[in-house]
């Protein structure tokens, strides 16, 4: 079955056309890559994905539901999770409350079992907080548990993210940007983790980068965006020959 | 091991119990001045009233500015129930419920002005706020079943030493459970990063509508000891004079700690009363050591900080003095 399937996405911002007319669908488990210059819509697309913009027009279909008009918190509980291109941990959180936190769709204590501390909730607690650790400690994220957040270093903060967005237990996982800023040891650390999130969890990845070894590492299908417009997509190995690709990246020939 | 799990379950209601036949006792016998007994109330009603705006402007990370107005709901509410709806015949057991019911009727206050934070925060969501204490200070103003702006008359005294230290206790240890759990991590990631909070699954409207009524519903509480400790309470009693000095005690003693709100009360409030032999003077003086305060201390005596007290115990690890805003 399609997990994801966007059909005529169309988004304005003013005049600007970000996105028009986008067509995409990843299968479970799948990793998917979309690639493109600077400006060419794809952070756009995973905020029209993810609610934070309403889309102009078009579909989206997430397990057969529309989500178009849903709101973001309703989204991540039918199982879409993501990261963002500029870091966006709760700095003022411990690396374990950041994990905690994101489990808010999971926990079953109300709130007046909260607020008397009554068994129900420490028990349910208890659960959230096992199940933070379990993560943290198969990112190697456990040793800094309880530091704040905003202490951790850049690359910390990265899979941090990656482990807040798996704790709201997705079946989808949209990655913005995994390896910006990292050097190529780190960059294949992050190739491995991003298997791992398919192989280990089975989620789906759908995942932007601008690191080809990353994308030409793991991803099994491409799309190329290039002004909002879909120029290319198919197996990498394809695209990477696409003469409008490199055009795009590139620039055209000069004619004499 | 065993002894000490259950010593620590038991710590809750002891602590409880000891303090409430402490204050029961100190205010049967003549050991503690009547004046001191008095600070010592305000002290603690003023505690209430910071803890429960901490949560909004501190944890939540909202300006809300007009908190005197649930103050004002609870302590009408209570008043009209103590002296028109049921006697003093029946004793003063009837007051826990008033002050409680109080609390209610703010609590529903605290509900109308969650609506308007979903779409606007910052400056904007303080200028909602002060309006709505403008706008229920002119109601009471104008509506002759509450005194107008003459005020409210014939309260019985009923709030004592004991009732200050149970409702203080209870707002401490409730809004205490309340941050270390989910919905308080949801209430401080509302405060770091809105937009990946609900992307992560908070549900941010739920979270705002029950953070503003349990802020508002112990605003509430705290109104109605106020009234009764008064005797007497008038529109002007709950003007933006009021929601200021709130907002003063949360942010001396520090946004987002409990033990800043101890704090904050506690040291304004005793201030202004050391202060008083100064006369006229001691609205110079005192401003002077907040703009100070604010100078070598920005974020309030303990700011973002917490007391290892009030910390539950699972959670005493986090290393919350690191962090840098």
């Amino acid at each position: 079955m399609d997990l994801l399937k966007i059909t005529g996405l169309t988004h304005y911002f003013g005049g600007l056309r970000a996105i028009s007319d986008f067509e995409l669908t990843v299968n479970s488990g799948e990793i998917y890559g979309i690639i493109g210059p600077n400006g060419s819509g794809k952070t756009t697309l995973f905020n029209l994905i993810t609610a934070v913009y309403r889309a102009t027009s078009g579909s989206i279909l997430f397990k057969g539901t529309e989500i178009t008009t849903m709101s973001s918190d309703r989204i991540n509980a039918l199982g879409i999770a993501r990261t963002f291109q500029n870091i966006r941990v709760f700095n003022g959180l411990s690396v374990l409350d950041n994990v905690r936190v994101a489990q808010f769709n999971k926990f079953q204590y109300n709130i007046l079992e909260a607020l008397f501390n009554l068994k129900s909730f420490k028990k349910d607690e208890a659960l959230v907080t096992e199940r933070a650790w379990e993560l943290l400690k198969s990112f190697n994220l456990d040793h800094r548990a309880y530091d704040l957040a905003g202490t951790l270093p850049y690359g910390l903060r990265r899979y941090l993210e990656i482990v807040r967005a798996l704790a709201t237990e997705p079946s989808l996982v949209l990655l913005d940007e995994p390896a910006a800023g990292m050097n190529q040891v780190e960059i294949s650390k992050m190739i491995e983790t991003v298997k791992d999130i398919r192989n280990k969890y089975g989620v789906a990845v759908l995942v932007i980068e601008h690191q080809m070894s990353l994308i030409m590492g793991i991803c099994e299908k491409l799309k190329v965006l290039d002004f909002g417009v879909t120029i290319a997509g198919g197996l990498p190995k394809d695209v990477r020959k696409d003469a409008k690709v490199l055009e795009a990246y590139l620039g055209s020939e000069v004619m004499d | 091991m065993k002894v000490v799990a259950s010593a620590k379950k038991l710590a809750v209601p002891a602590i409880l119990l000891v303090g409430c036949a402490l204050s029961c006792s100190v205010s049967n016998s003549n050991l503690v001045d009547r004046y001191v007994e008095l600070v010592v109330m305000y002290v603690g009603i003023n505690f209430i009233l910071t803890l429960s705006l901490n949560l909004v402007n501190g944890y939540m990370g909202e300006f809300s500015v007009g908190h005197a107005v649930f103050m004002a709901i609870g302590a009408y509410t209570s008043a009209i129930i103590t002296v028109k709806v049921f006697s003093l015949s029946l004793g003063p057991w009837i007051f826990p419920l008033a002050v409680l019911t109080g609390g209610m009727a703010s609590a529903l206050a605290g509900l109308l002005v969650a609506i308007p934070s979903f779409k606007i925060r910052g400056d904007y969501l303080a200028i909602v706020t002060l309006a709505f204490n403008m706008i229920v200070k002119s109601i009471i103003e104008n509506v002759d079943f509450l005194g107008g702006p003459r005020g409210y008359l014939g309260i019985a005294k009923l709030t004592s030493l004991v009732w200050v230290f149970f409702f203080s206790f209870m707002a401490l240890w409730v809004i205490r459970n309340f941050v270390y759990s989910n919905y308080g991590r949801g209430v401080v990631s509302i405060r770091e990063d809105e937009t990946a909070a609900i992307i992560m699954g908070v549900d941010t409207k739920k979270v705002k509508i029950m953070t503003f009524m349990l802020s508002s519903f112990f605003a509430g509480v705290a109104g109605a000891l106020y009234a009764h400790l008064l005797q007497f309470i008038s529109p002007k009693s709950f003007d933006i004079l009021k929601s200021t000095e709130i907002l003063i005690m949360v942010y001396l003693g520090g946004i987002g700690s409990i033990a800043g709100s101890v704090l904050g009360a506690s040291v304004y409030t005793v201030l202004l009363e050391l202060l008083r032999p100064l006369g006229i003077w001691r609205m110079v003086i005192m401003p002077l050591v907040l703009v100070f305060l604010m100078i070598f201390r920005p974020k309030g005596i303990t700011g973002l900080r917490e007391f290892k007290w009030f910390i539950p115990s699972a959670e005493k690890k986090i290393k919350l003095f690191k962090h840098k805003v």
